[in-house]
C-alpha cells in the first residue's frame, strides 16, 4: 500500500540571479512497513526535501500526495492537520518542550489532536512502556540521557497513530549504543506497526535496516552511493563515514579525524 | 488540556516574579494615587459635611472656605433667627494661620465657634477638652506634626494658646482644623460685630427647600448653601488643581506596568521561540500558541493585580501610620476597575509576541 508519493519535486529558494534549486526533479515512493534512508552530503538538499515531504514547506514545482491528499494543494489548516495525524516526527536534537516531563511532552500532542487528557495520558504512559522508559517518564527532558529523550521523541511521533514516520538524522547525537537501539526501534515501527519511516541520516549502520537508499546530491537523485571501501569510522562511536560528506572533521597530531555529529567532536580525546 | 503556559511560567520562577512584581507595583501604584484622591476628597468635604446644622451662609460671592473670603455683619444672624422655620443660628469665624512649633511649620484654619452649642465644633474629641478662655483644639495630625499634646502651648501670631484638646475628622492635608471659643476668636482675629459663616438649623418638620428661599429673600446680601454644596465647593477648588497630575501618575502607572509584562512577555516567547516552532511543526495551530501566550499573561496579570492589591492596603496602612497626612481611601469600584484594565493592557501587550509567533517558520526544527 503506497503511503508517499514525491513527483517531479523542485525547490527553488530566491529568485533571479541569486535562485538556489536545493531539490531539482525528485521523485520516488514510499510503502507501508518500509524504512527509506536518504543519504547524501551536507547541503545535498535532504532536509529541504524531508521538510516539503514533512508539510513544512511548499516545493516550487511537483506534487505530494501522503495517503491519497496532494499535500501542496490543501490549506494550512489542513496542513497543520496533516502534520498531526499523518505524519510523526523525529529530530536529531530531539526537540522536546524543556518544561514538561517525558509523559506531558508525549500526552501534549494527543490533547493537540482532541483526545481526552485522561485518554492521552494513558496512552502517553503505553508508549513510553513500550519505549522501556516506565521508570523516567516523569523527568523532564533534561534529566534524560541523549537515548532517553529520543525515545520520549518517537513516543511523541508514534502518539496519534501517524503512518508515516519522518527522521532527521535519528541518531546524529547518540553513542553507538543507544543509536543501535533507535535504529531497531524504527525497524519495528515499520514491520510490526505496519508504518513507513523516511530516515535522513549520514549513518551507514541505517541501512542495515533499510529497504531502499536514496541517495541525494545536489538536489538531485543519484543512483550511485560510495563504495564501502572508501568509509571511515568515527573514532568516539565507531559510525562508518563516508569521507567526502561527513560534516564534522578535526585535524590532530597531523591526521584528519572524521566524526558523525558536533556531540562525537566534541567528545573526541585523541589518543597520544 | 495540559497547561503549557503555567508550566513555562512556574517553571521559569525569577521572570515569573518579575513580571509579577511589575505588574503588582504598577497596580499598587495606580490604586495608591486614586486612594490618595479619593481620601483627600473624603477628607476635604467631611468637616463642612458633618457640622451640626442644615445649611451655610456665606457672604454673597464666596464659594468656599479656601480661596474666598466670607464676611458679614453680626446683626444678620438676629434676622435669620426671625426666618420662619429657623430653629437656630450660630456664628462661625474661621481663618488660615501658620503656626510653628519645634523648628515645624504648619497651617490650620482656626475655626471660632460656639462652645455652647458645639455647633461647627471638633466632629470628634479623642482626647481633652471643649476649649475654655486662650485654649485650643488642634487635629491629631496637627499634634504628630507639631509633635505637641494636650496642656502644651502653641504660639500663633504672637498669642500664647494652651492645648485643650486632641480632635479627628479635621486633617485636610496640607492644613488642619482648629478650634477655638467664638468669644476667642472675636477678638484674637478682631472681628467684633462679624462674623464669616453662619449654621442654620432648620424646625423639625419644615420643608428645607422652602425654609432656604425665604432665607435667601430675606437677606439678599447672603448665599444658602446645603452642606453638600458647600463641601462641593470646597473640594473642587482644591481638587481641580490635583486631578491633572492625577490622571498623569494613573497613566505612568498603566505604562509602567504595561512594559514590564509586554518584556518579560517578549523575552520569554523569544527564548522559547524553537519549542513553539516545534509545536508549528508536530501540528499545533496559530491559535493554540496565541492562547498559551494570552495564558502566561493572564495568569502573570492576575497574580500581579491580586499582589498589587494587597500591596496597595498594607502601603496605605503603613505610610498612613507613620504620616498622617497620607490620607487613603480604598473603594472596591477603582479596584474593580484597574484590576479590569490592567487585565486588558496585558491582554494587549501579548500582541507583540503573537506576531513574532506568528512569523515562526516552523522549519526551524530541522536545524540543529
Amino acid at each position: 500500500m503506497k503511503i508517499l508519493s514525491v513527483k517531479k519535486v523542485q525547490k527553488i529558494f530566491g529568485s533571479g540571479e541569486t535562485a538556489v534549486t536545493a531539490v531539482d526533479d525528485v521523485s520516488f515512493e514510499v510503502k507501508a512497513r518500509e524504512i527509506l534512508l536518504i543519504m547524501g552530503p551536507s547541503g545535498s538538499g535532504k532536509t529541504t526535501l524531508l521538510s516539503m515531504i514533512g508539510g513544512l514547506l511548499t516545493p516550487t514545482v511537483g506534487s505530494i500526495t501522503i495517503n491519497g491528499t496532494d499535500i501542496t494543494k490543501v490549506s494550512r489548516k489542513q496542513l497543520a492537520k496533516i502534520r498531526l495525524h499523518e505524519i510523526g516526527f523525529v529530530f536529531q536534537s530531539f526537540n522536546l518542550l524543556q518544561n514538561l516531563s517525558g509523559m506531558e511532552n508525549v500526552q501534549y500532542v494527543g490533547e493537540l489532536a482532541g483526545q481526552a487528557s485522561a485518554v492521552a495520558k494513558q496512552k502517553a504512559r503505553e508508549l513510553l512502556i513500550k519505549l522501556h522508559l516506565e521508570n523516567r517518564m516523569h523527568a523532564l527532558p533534561a534529566q534524560l540521557s541523549g537515548g532517553q529523550q529520543q525515545r520520549v521523541s518517537i513516543a511523541r511521533a508514534l502518539m496519534n497513530d501517524p503512518r508515516m514516520i519522518l527522521a532527521d538524522e535519528p541518531t546524529g547525537n547518540l553513542d553507538s549504543r543507544s543509536g543501535h537501539e533507535v535504529m531497531m526501534l524504527f525497524h519495528n515501527i515499520a514491520k510490526e506497526e505496519n508504518r513507513s519511516v523516511i530516515i535522513v541520516s549520514h549513518d551507514q549502520r541505517i541501512k542495515d535496516i533499510s529497504d531502499r537508499t536514496l541517495w541525494i546530491e545536489d538536489g538531485r537523485v543519484h543512483t550511485a552511493p560510495p563504495e564501502p571501501q572508501t568509509l571511515v569510522r568515527d573514532p568516539v562511536c565507531g559510525m562508518r563515514l563516508d569521507p567526502r560528506y561527513t560534516p564534522f572533521a578535526k585535524m590532530k597530531n597531523g591526521r584528519e579525524y572524521k566524526f558523525c555529529s558536533k556531540d562525537c567532536l566534541e567528545k573526541f580525546i585523541p589518543e597520544k | 488540556m495540559l497547561s503549557l503556559a503555567r508550566k513555562n511560567l512556574l517553571h521559569e520562577k525569577l521572570r515569573f516574579l518579575i513580571s509579577v512584581g511589575g505588574v503588582a507595583f504598577s497596580v499598587m501604584l495606580i490604586l495608591i494615587i486614586l486612594a490618595l484622591y479619593r481620601g483627600w476628597n473624603e477628607k476635604l468635604g467631611r468637616y463642612v459635611e458633618e457640622v451640626d446644622a442644615d445649611v451655610w451662609v456665606l457672604q454673597n460671592g464666596a464659594s468656599d472656605m479656601f480661596h474666598s473670603t466670607s464676611l458679614f455683619p453680626e446683626a444678620l444672624l438676629d434676622q435669620m433667627k426671625k426666618v420662619e422655620g429657623v430653629a437656630r443660628v450660630d456664628p462661625l469665624i474661621g481663618r488660615r494661620l501658620p503656626v510653628e512649633k519645634n523648628g515645624v511649620e504648619a497651617m490650620m484654619i482656626m475655626i471660632g465657634y460656639n462652645t455652647a452649642t458645639g455647633a461647627g465644633g471638633p466632629l470628634e474629641i479623642v482626647e481633652g477638652s471643649a476649649p475654655e478662655e486662650d485654649e485650643i483644639i488642634i487635629d491629631r495630625a496637627m499634634a504628630k506634626k507639631l509633635r505637641v499634646k494636650v496642656g502644651d502651648g502653641l504660639d500663633i501670631i504672637g498669642k500664647k494658646f494652651r492645648i485643650s484638646g486632641i480632635s479627628s475628622g479635621g486633617n485636610v492635608i496640607t492644613f488642619q482644623y482648629a478650634f477655638m471659643r467664638i468669644e476667642n476668636a472675636r477678638e484674637f482675629m478682631q472681628m467684633t460685630n462679624l462674623t464669616n459663616y453662619a449654621l442654620v438649623s432648620f424646625a423639625q418638620d419644615v420643608d428645607k427647600k422652602n425654609v432656604t428661599e425665604r432665607l435667601e429673600e430675606t437677606l439678599p446680601e447672603v448665599d444658602v448653601l446645603t452642606k453638600s454644596t458647600f463641601a462641593d465647593n470646597n473640594r473642587k477648588q482644591i481638587m481641580e488643581a490635583f486631578v491633572p497630575i492625577i490622571q498623569v501618575l494613573v497613566v505612568i502607572g498603566f505604562i509602567v506596568g504595561m512594559t514590564v509584562m509586554s518584556l518579560t512577555i517578549y523575552t520569554a516567547t523569544i527564548e522559547k521561540s524553537r519549542e513553539y516552532g516545534i509545536l508549528k511543526a508536530i501540528g499545533a495551530r496559530n491559535r493554540h500558541l496565541y492562547r498559551i501566550i494570552f495564558t502566561q499573561s493572564g495568569i502573570a496579570g492576575t497574580v500581579g493585580s491580586v499582589f498589587g492589591v494587597g500591596l496597595t492596603f498594607a502601603m496605605a496602612y503603613i505610610v498612613g501610620y507613620i504620616e498622617p497626612s497620607f490620607v487613603t481611601s480604598i473603594i472596591w469600584s477603582d479596584i474593580i476597575m484597574v484590576f479590569g484594565i490592567t487585565l486588558l493592557m496585558i491582554l494587549f501587550s501579548a500582541f507583540i509576541p503573537i506576531r513574532r509567533i506568528a512569523g515562526i517558520d516552523p522549519a526551524i526544527v530541522f536545524k540543529t
